[in-house]
């Protein structure tokens, strides 16, 4: 027991280190930039330029608007899958799930095709594409949570109100919609902070005219203007916090509510019920994977007809770049691989730390901080506060670094469940019959364990792959990610950039996919 | 030889057993009986190295085993959960013990089949865990445990997460294999049925204290105490004018045709036989079973044979 204990203290030394240095400092270095007025202004000054007001209400706005919309689109959405059984469920809850994973720029390539210029519906630099945007990326987060939830109902509550007289709106209203409401409060909390940190959508397709305060961040960051990019950081963090406390709130609601479900999910009945249930599910598929497509067909469309050309033209050096498309491809799968390793490393410490402890701590809080954290804030605090004691802001290892710094808290999630649900007596079974501790890790908990650490490793790879916030501030112009060539390729007029752009999307898109869809299939293969 | 000596062992500062002594010999099977409770697992797992003691010594042949981790006792454990692991077949649970020894790998393989063939599973070393069903998983606990061949084997409630009829059936085979191998064995159950079924000696625990130990015959003829003689389902206690509390054994009792007079309370059908419980004329209850039957409410005589009257007082 002693030795063990001691062995976990150093263990627990690492991953701490880490977010201390990579994750606390530069927070509290941000915090201190914004405090000291460097550069003489009044402070008053600062917050007039930086326009914090109108930029703080229209994230608030935006997020708000969007939460109802996603809330109110799902909610057909989320009964449909959760009520009713019928062939092919899971893969198409799964299919509807692709959007929610996708890197931001792969969406706004996608959005960039749909309401473009010179498409039908020109939307892109008004409000309406930021909200359907959101709508898109978090429709599958309402039928996930809320519909989870849905399917664990007692069929016989709403029975039982029926039989006292209740008709189905009644039984609804006074039934289910009570025993959904943690859920639903849950999901709103997660589309509204999705939403209001919002920065690729609303950077690439918002326009100049529509600021969130993540992208309001870059733009002052890049005009120079340090305090005023870190108070904004400072407002968007004291945002944020209070969104996570609020959730964290209904979460613990969430869990202590008793759903009890017997049987199978019936499958629809009657042609006006299955119309009804088709119709939201076609409806939704295509909304939510028609954009993709769209995506893929035109990174396949060039000049004349269709081809490969937009792909042929990623291996051949671009004026304006430093590099090729290519080189850039290249560059994201060594950085996803660096943080993958880092982030396995860092979170499976961490989440042996987690495992055995009994009580939950302020490590488990600070290791779910990134999380919270929005990517820019990560990457500002980068480069305002990694020169020192040296100057790692030139290093090879800093945008791995940032992405593993993302991907810590989805590797601690899915391996922490696992360590924990081991029961001890298979380890006291394994040291009856002859494994000293050492074996006993090494034959069990690692066994079990590394399904677990390979899911979010692999979490960890599509994370990295898809990064554009964080990586917008610290990538080298010598060796730019996928998404920050996509994001310069997109802010180009050239029809030859776009068409670019669009075969990285598409590439990017595909690869984000595989990794998701292997992640699933060895859970499911758990099962 | 396995020899406990004043043993007490606590959890989270609670101390759960309390100065056990007991001895285990050679090929001896004992069973530590008791209610939920009563401290017996964690006596198991103290003789496993999975507790530490507070006080006492566990010895086998003579040697101290305190000193001695679980891992190199070599005595074979198995839990009442079955504690297979989920990540290996079933051949990989059977043969894990021999991997630890370092026994090579294709010596491994026919020991793993003879090892399922005791326990009559032969040929399932590639099924995986989660497919078995209760009665087999119990079944491949047992023959992971037996497998590495400890010298002592540990049982905790071997049958108790298994369905009634399953649980019956799997102790007399459990019990065949066991003294066939003359394996030495302590057993864990809280069901007296399993306990006699299966051990040469029973330990009754109460409260972490051994309070009656000895052959399943001898603990029924003459229980203790009142209080063990009641946990093993002995219930016609009464006072006696002259002797104080005594146990009278149901078999000790018949209606005759001179006798004390007594009124029939309830009248039960019972095997081919009527199980009456009666009232005597100083209030107190007697149930026995007779081939005669009775009508609720009558009057009877019933003659009780001195020598089933077991003697309570005077016991702790």
């Amino acid at each position: 027991m002693d030795p063990n204990r001691r062995s976990l203290r150093w263990l627990i030394a690492i991953p701490t280190l880490f977010l201390a240095y990579f994750f606390v400092y530069p927070l509290v270095s941000i915090l201190w930039v914004s405090l000291t007025t460097g550069d003489g202004r009044p402070w008053a000054e600062v917050l007039q330029t930086a326009r914090i007001g109108r930029v703080a209400w229209f994230s608030v706005w935006q997020a708000t608007v969007s939460t109802v919309l996603t809330v109110l689109l799902g909610l057909p959405v989320a009964w449909a899958f959760s009520r009713f059984d019928f062939p092919g469920r899971r893969l198409l809850r799964a299919a509807m799930t692709i959007p929610f994973v996708m890197p931001t720029v792969v969406v706004a390539a996608a959005f960039m095709v749909l309401f473009g210029r010179t498409s039908p519906l020109p939307l892109v630099e008004t409000v309406w594409i930021i909200l359907i945007a959101h709508v898109f990326y978090n429709l599958a987060v309402v039928v996930r949570v809320v519909g989870g939830m849905w399917e664990s109902i007692d069929d016989r509550l709403v029975e039982a109100a029926r039989t006292m007289g209740a008709n189905r709106w009644e039984a609804f209203k006074s039934i289910t919609l009570p025993l959904l409401r943690p859920a639903i409060a849950a999901a709103s909390a997660i589309v509204f902070l999705f939403s209001f940190t919002s920065f690729g959508v609303v950077l690439l397709l918002g326009g100049i005219r529509y600021s969130t305060i993540e992208v309001a961040v870059w733009r002052r960051y890049f005009l120079l203007d340090l305090q005023g990019a870190a108070t904004l950081a400072v407002v968007q963090l004291i945002g944020v916090t209070v969104v996570l406390t609020v959730y964290a709130r209904w979460q613990r609601k969430r869990q202590t509510q008793q759903a009890v479900r017997t049987g199978r999910l019936p499958t629809p009945t009657g042609l006006k019920q299955r119309t009804v249930v088709f119709g939201i599910i076609g409806l939704a598929l295509v909304a939510e994977l028609g954009p993709l497509v769209t995506l893929v067909i035109r990174s396949f469309t060039t000049t004349d007809g269709y081809g490969f050309a937009n792909y042929a033209a990623l291996t051949s050096p671009d004026s304006a770049f430093l590099v090729t498309p290519a080189t850039a491809i290249g560059n994201s799968l060594q950085f996803g691989l660096a943080a993958m390793a880092l982030a396995v490393l860092i979170g499976g410490l961490a989440s042996v730390v987690i495992a055995t402890r009994r009580s939950s701590t302020w490590f488990d809080t600070l290791l779910m901080l990134p999380l919270g954290t929005s990517a820019v804030t990560i990457g500002f605090g980068f480069v305002v506060a990694l020169d020192w004691p040296i100057d790692l802001r030139t290093s090879v290892m800093l945008v791995p670094i940032a992405h593993a710094l993302v991907a810590i808290p989805f590797v601690v999630r899915t391996t922490v469940p696992v360590l924990a649900s081991i029961r001890n007596h298979l380890r006291e079974a394994a040291a009856t019959l002859g494994a000293s501790p050492r074996q006993v890790l090494r034959k069990i908990d690692f066994p079990i364990a590394a399904k677990a650490l390979a899911a979010g490793g692999g979490l960890a790879f599509a994370v990295s792959l898809g990064e554009f916030g964080a990586t917008s501030f610290i990538a080298r112009p010598s060796a730019p990610t996928l998404p920050v060539a996509i994001f310069r390729f997109l802010a180009r007029p050239a029809e030859a950039s776009f068409g670019k752009a669009m075969a990285m999307s598409t590439i990017l898109m595909l690869v984000t996919a595989v990794v998701i869809l292997a992640i699933d299939g060895y859970r499911a293969g758990d099962l | 030889m396995l020899e406990l000596r004043d043993v007490s062992a606590a959890l989270g500062g609670v101390t759960i057993v309390h100065d056990v002594n007991l001895e285990v010999a050679d090929g001896e099977i004992v069973a530590l009986l008791g209610p939920s409770g009563s401290g017996k697992s964690t006596l198991l797992r103290v003789i496993a190295g999975l507790v530490p003691l507070t006080q006492g010594a566990v010895t086998w042949a003579g040697q101290d085993l305190s000193p001695v981790p679980p891992h190199l006792r070599n005595f074979g454990f198995m839990f009442q959960d079955y504690a297979l692991f989920p990540h290996r077949t079933v051949g990989g649970n059977v043969g894990f013990g021999l991997e630890m020894q370092g026994v090579p790998d294709d010596q491994i393989a026919p020991k793993v089949e003879t090892a399922l063939d005791w326990v009559g599973l032969t040929g399932m070393g590639k099924r995986a865990v989660a497919s078995l069903s209760g009665g087999e998983q119990q079944r491949v606990a047992l023959a992971r445990a037996l497998a590495p061949e400890p010298r002592l084997l540990l049982l905790d409630e071997p049958v108790g997460s298994l369905d009634r009829e399953l649980r019956t059936r799997l102790i007399d085979e459990l019990a065949d294999m066991l003294r066939e191998r003359e394996l030495t064995t302590i057993v864990v159950t809280h069901d007296q049925g399993e306990a006699f079924g299966l051990a040469d000696r029973v330990a009754v625990m109460r409260t972490g204290r051994i309070v009656a130990c000895a052959a399943p015959a001898t603990l029924w003829r003459e229980p203790p105490d009142e209080w063990t003689a009641r946990f093993l389902g002995m219930t016609n206690i009464i006072d006696d004018p002259q002797r104080g509390r005594v146990l009278v054994r149901p078999e000790a009792t018949s209606i005759e045709s001179e006798g004390q007079p007594v009124i029939v309370e309830s009248v039960a059908f019972q095997e081919g036989r009527y199980r009456l419980t009666v009232m005597t004329p100083d209030g107190q209850r007697l149930s026995f079973t007779t081939s005669q039957p009775t009508t609720t409410g009558t009057e009877v005589l019933i003659a009780i044979d001195p020598s089933g009257i077991v003697d309570l007082s005077g016991r702790p």
